[in-house]
């Protein structure tokens, strides 16, 4: 559908949308390999995490070699998590989302492939690294220095191909969704710089090392993470619903007041910098409440007259939870930021919680609903394969109540822990003792998710392999 | 999924969401800028106006400077403190009361309260043994010499903050009355009678 | 919202927003620390701090490699405000303090000569920012080839990779480590750290933030009174405050109260029962407490 620039117009012609099966088969190779590898990256991630938890209750578990000692398997966990999984789950689906949005094929699918082998290549040589001593030291940031430049490289490769199908988009009116990624698209870029230089390269002088550190890390997950996943929810809700999004003005007034204040923060309570470092940080963390409160009424006035259907479609009840999830971490977030509680919960298992409901139970949930929409169109837009439903709810219940329950442990627990560590009767000993049932629920949360996360990969396989079986039997019938 | 039925959602693989143009709620709005003006009271109070000094819990550089000692007599007296507090508390107690069996008082002491600290001084300095008399009573118990722990300044200080703590109000004690003091080489701890022979100005 | 630039234009700034505030503006203002003279310990005038060559800077490169700061945190919280009561001493220090793991708030100056700084975000084990002031070198290398030999039941991982087992030729090492006995090696054998091992232990024996600073002043010294140590409250007061009726303003109240509901399910489910068995709970008294200092070393 191309317009037609009357004679007077010097105004150039906008490109001709590309149909929907253009833009699945332009994606088809990158996004493949993008969400491939990050599904194998966060079945690791996740056993990694089980490990380090099994730890607690066994201390001498896999303890002997250095390559599994407590510390290099937790900051290989999270390593495995935010970078094999988060960012290239994060640029996958963004990608789809501009192309689809943009009605506009992908820019490059050669590129971004290669850009996701390489970034691939990249964290494996980083998870290694660090299982053999070369961590960093900073939550969030294990891998070493040599590794950061490819990750940038990677990265690039990715993100330019997302921008340049931005810029060659069809479809003038911008939706929310693309707000986001593009959000997330330009931040990381930023930051991951920021920290490698200040922090690797060229460090910084003491605790602005710290201060760097935790800006990195809030930005990295409440941002370019934040963004990713909540581009998925604003996108998948409507269109799930076949109803338009309830507000224009409440998007942008929550992707703005995000923008600018969720990336104010980070810097825990009694951290040894000057008192207006964190005094801004809990100020921009409290006016996340701006956001959370737009998205939640903008959401709630999308799908109130629908409800019955939120059931319906078994992938999109990954979405909505992902959402519900988002929110309660924020209200976590803001409250946990206030002085008066941070004196009692930091540094314990309340930020951890924190931490699991915002990865697993927004984020990695908001995704896995992209992928189970996006995947199959992509092997095929015409005639798309289906899940198997019952390997889908065998990944989502257990990786519900798996996140339901060690989030609930460890936001209880962290609380406790809190309250005996101000308490002086209580030597450190029993302090830690009072945390084992915590710790003990975590576990189980743990195994759930990892439980989940192997009939999620059954289910991927299954799919591809039904897809492929297909596509060789027809190649088969057409020679025939 | 095919596109006539109405229980399932219809694929609409080709199109796209839209967004609608409901205005915000005045109400988010409003609690925005109520967040907003209490951000702002919250930076004022506990920004510590943007210094690079003032650390939790302060509230401003004026608060950090009002909890500094407010002077060089002050911060002489809290590293007098800080030494009595790791080294002589054990045996004087941290009360300056002494103990039976370990250490004579020193609130109070007529040695402690004396015009001038030579002969603590010397206590100090080299130790002391044998019977001395403090507040009446006699003590026979054996000090420790600290001349090679600490040096003039360190020494002065703890002599000051023993002369102007619980109640006890003598004079400062200046780092060169101990030099004098150490200059007196005297091998071994100091007596009683010894001590009662040095001039006290 | 349609146009491409714009939205870029409008991300740059709300970037460069975050970014003044927690990367450049720190960085122009305590960017350029340098040490600065410690108030009263040692003799006047004392810089602080010193930079701790050799094995203690060998030791934090091996903190970093295992990952230790996973679990613990290298920094003294100070109290949550400062009201001092009728005698002009602060009513609360905070727990960190009231714990022994410091005597003050740490500052930045504590970190200068840190690289990386490993700070920590996590006490899943106790603070470590004096632990030289706690600990010596042999409490800490037993604790790092076993730490239940020294406090049972704990869940800090045992390191035996730092450390060597052979057999004894001869003599027993000097620095063989004296276990206690279900820990110890078959007889005839013995274990030695390694200098891995010993570089960590020197690291961690060297850590340590004492000595007020102009930020971190000492509680202050009310003249002529009497100076008997204040009492050490049970509860640091942050507690209190949440969870028993001081004043305090809006929202905090609302939260305390929140908080102070929830303490019953977590002391249901956060203070163990003593139904459970096993060896982690036995109380430390019925351990005979043998084991919470380091055994006495040989004399050599």
């Amino acid at each position: 559908m191309s317009v037609t620039a009357s004679p007077a117009q010097t105004a150039p012609r906008p490109p001709p949308q590309s149909a929907t099966i253009e833009i699945e088969a332009s994606c088809r190779l990158p996004l493949l390999g993008l969400f491939g590898g990050g599904l194998l990256w966060l079945f690791l991630g996740t056993l990694f995490a089980l490990i380090a938890s099994l730890k607690f209750h066994d201390p001498h578990f896999l303890a002997n070699e250095p390559y599994w000692t407590y510390g290099r398997i937790h900051a290989a966990h999270r390593t495995a998590l935010l970078y094999g999984f988060g960012v290239p789950a994060a640029l996958g689906v963004g990608l789809w989302l501009l192309c689809r949005l943009g009605r506009a094929v992908l820019a490059g699918p050669g590129v971004v492939l290669i850009g996701a082998i390489f970034w691939n290549t990249a964290v494996a040589i980083g998870l290694t690294a660090i299982l053999c001593g070369d961590s960093t030291g900073f939550e969030s940031f294990q891998m070493p220095g040599y590794v950061s430049a490819i990750l940038f490289v990677s990265y690039l490769l990715i993100a330019l191909c997302g921008v340049l199908t931005f810029h060659r988009r069809a479809e003038g009116r911008l939706y929310p969704s693309q707000w986001f990624v593009l959000g997330s698209f330009f931040w990381f870029p930023w930051i991951f710089s920021t920290a490698s230089m200040l922090l690797l390269c060229m460090p910084v002088r003491g605790v602005m090392q710290s201060s760097i550190a935790w800006w990195y890390a809030h930005n990295f997950s409440s941002i370019f993470l934040g963004f990713a996943g909540l581009a998925s929810i604003f996108y998948f809700i409507p269109k799930l619903l076949a109803r338009p999004l309830h507000s224009h003005y409440l998007a942008a007034l929550a992707f703005w007041t995000l923008a600018l204040f969720g990336s104010w923060g980070g810097i825990p309570g009694g951290a040894p910098l000057p008192s207006w470092i964190i005094s801004m940080g809990v100020v921009g963390a409290v006016l996340t409440a701006v956001p959370l409160l737009a998205v939640a009424v903008n959401i709630y006035q999308t799908v109130r007259h629908d409800l019955a259907a939120l059931d319906a479609d078994l992938t999109f009840r990954f979405t909505y939870v992902a959402l519900v999830f988002w929110l309660i971490a924020g209200a976590q977030q803001i409250v946990g930021v206030l002085p008066n509680v941070s004196a009692l919960t930091d540094y314990t298992w309340f930020p951890v919680a924190h931490w699991e409901l915002f990865h697993y139970g927004f984020f990695a949930l908001a995704m896995f609903g992209a992928i189970y929409y996006i995947v199959p169109r992509l092997l095929n837009g015409n005639d798309p394969p289906a899940w198997s439903p019952g390997l889908v709810n065998a990944h989502f219940w257990p990786t519900f109540f798996g996140i339901l329950i060690s989030y609930l442990a460890l936001l209880v627990g962290g609380v406790g822990q809190g309250i005996m560590l101000n308490d002086l009767k209580y030597s450190f000993a029993q302090v830690t003792r009072g945390t084992l049932m915590t710790l003990r629920a975590s576990t189980l949360g743990d195994l759930c998710i990892v439980v989940g996360t192997i009939f999620f990969l059954l289910n991927f396989a299954l799919l591809l392999s039904r897809h492929c079986r297909r596509c060789w039997t027809e190649t088969r019938k057409e020679r025939a | 999924m095919s596109q006539n039925d109405t229980k399932k959602p219809a694929n609409h693989d080709n199109s796209e969401p839209g967004a609608g143009f409901a205005t915000v709620p005045i109400w988010l709005i409003m609690v925005f800028g109520v967040l907003f003006y209490w951000s702002q009271l919250y930076l004022s109070d506990h920004a510590g106006g943007f210094d690079k000094q003032v650390y939790a819990p302060f509230d401003s550089l004026e608060q950090v400077v009002a909890m500094n000692p407010k002077s060089a007599g002050d911060e002489f007296r809290i590293m007098g403190q800080d030494i009595f507090n790791k080294t002589c508390t054990s045996c004087h107690q941290p009360s300056g009361l002494g103990k039976e069996g370990t250490a004579p008082p020193l609130v109070g002491s007529e040695w402690v309260l004396a015009p001038g600290p030579e002969r603590i001084a010397h206590i100090v300095l080299n130790g002391l043994t044998g019977p001395i008399t403090v507040k009446g009573k006699e003590w026979n118990l054996t000090m420790v010499p600290w001349k090679d722990n600490y040096n003039d300044k360190q020494l002065a200080a703890v002599l000051t903050y023993i002369r102007s703590t619980w109640g006890n109000n003598a004079t400062p004690v200046k780092p060169e009355q101990v030099a004098a003091a150490r200059k007196d080489i005297h091998p071994g701890p100091m007596t009683s009678p010894e001590l009662l022979q040095i001039p006290v100005q | 919202m349609n146009s491409g630039p714009l939205l870029f234009l409008g991300l740059f700034v709300t970037m460069a927003c975050s970014w003044l505030s927690f990367v450049l503006g720190p960085q122009l203002q305590i960017g350029d620390m340098r040490p600065t003279t410690n108030m009263m310990v040692g003799a006047s005038g004392q810089i602080y701090p010193n930079p701790e060559p050799g094995a203690a800077r060998q030791g934090a490169e091996i903190y970093r490699a295992n990952g230790c700061v996973s679990c613990h945190t290298e920094q003294v919280r100070p109290p949550l405000d400062l009201s001092l009561d009728e005698h002009g001493r602060p009513r609360d220090l905070g727990a960190d303090i009231y714990r022994g793991w410091g005597i003050r708030g740490s500052t930045g100056y504590d970190y200068l000569f840190e690289q990386p700084v490993l700070l920590g975000s996590q006490r899943v084990g106790p603070d470590l920012a004096n632990a030289g002031r706690r600990m010596d070198a042999v409490a800490v290398l037993v604790r790092l080839y076993e730490p239940r030999a020294l406090t049972p039941g704990s869940i800090m991982p045992p390191h035996p990779f730092l450390f060597d087992k052979h057999k004894i030729q001869g003599l027993r090492s000097a620095d063989a480590l004296q276990l206690p006995a279900p820990f110890a090696p078959l007889p005839g054998y013995e274990i030695v750290p390694r200098p891995e091992a010993r570089a960590l232990a020197a690291y961690v024996t060297s850590l340590h933030q004492d000595g007020y600073l102009f930020e971190a002043p000492p509680p202050p010294l009310p003249p002529g009174k009497t100076n008997a140590p204040a009492k050490v409250p049970t509860k640091s007061l942050s507690v209190n405050r949440l969870l028993k009726k001081e004043p305090s303003n809006f929202p905090f109240a609302a939260i305390r109260f929140g908080l102070g509901s929830a303490t019953v399910p977590v002391a249901a489910v956060g203070v163990p029962p003593t139904a459970f068995r096993g060896d982690y709970f036995r109380p430390e008294a019925e351990s005979g407490g043998r084991y919470a200092r380091a055994p006495n070393t040989p004399a050599k």
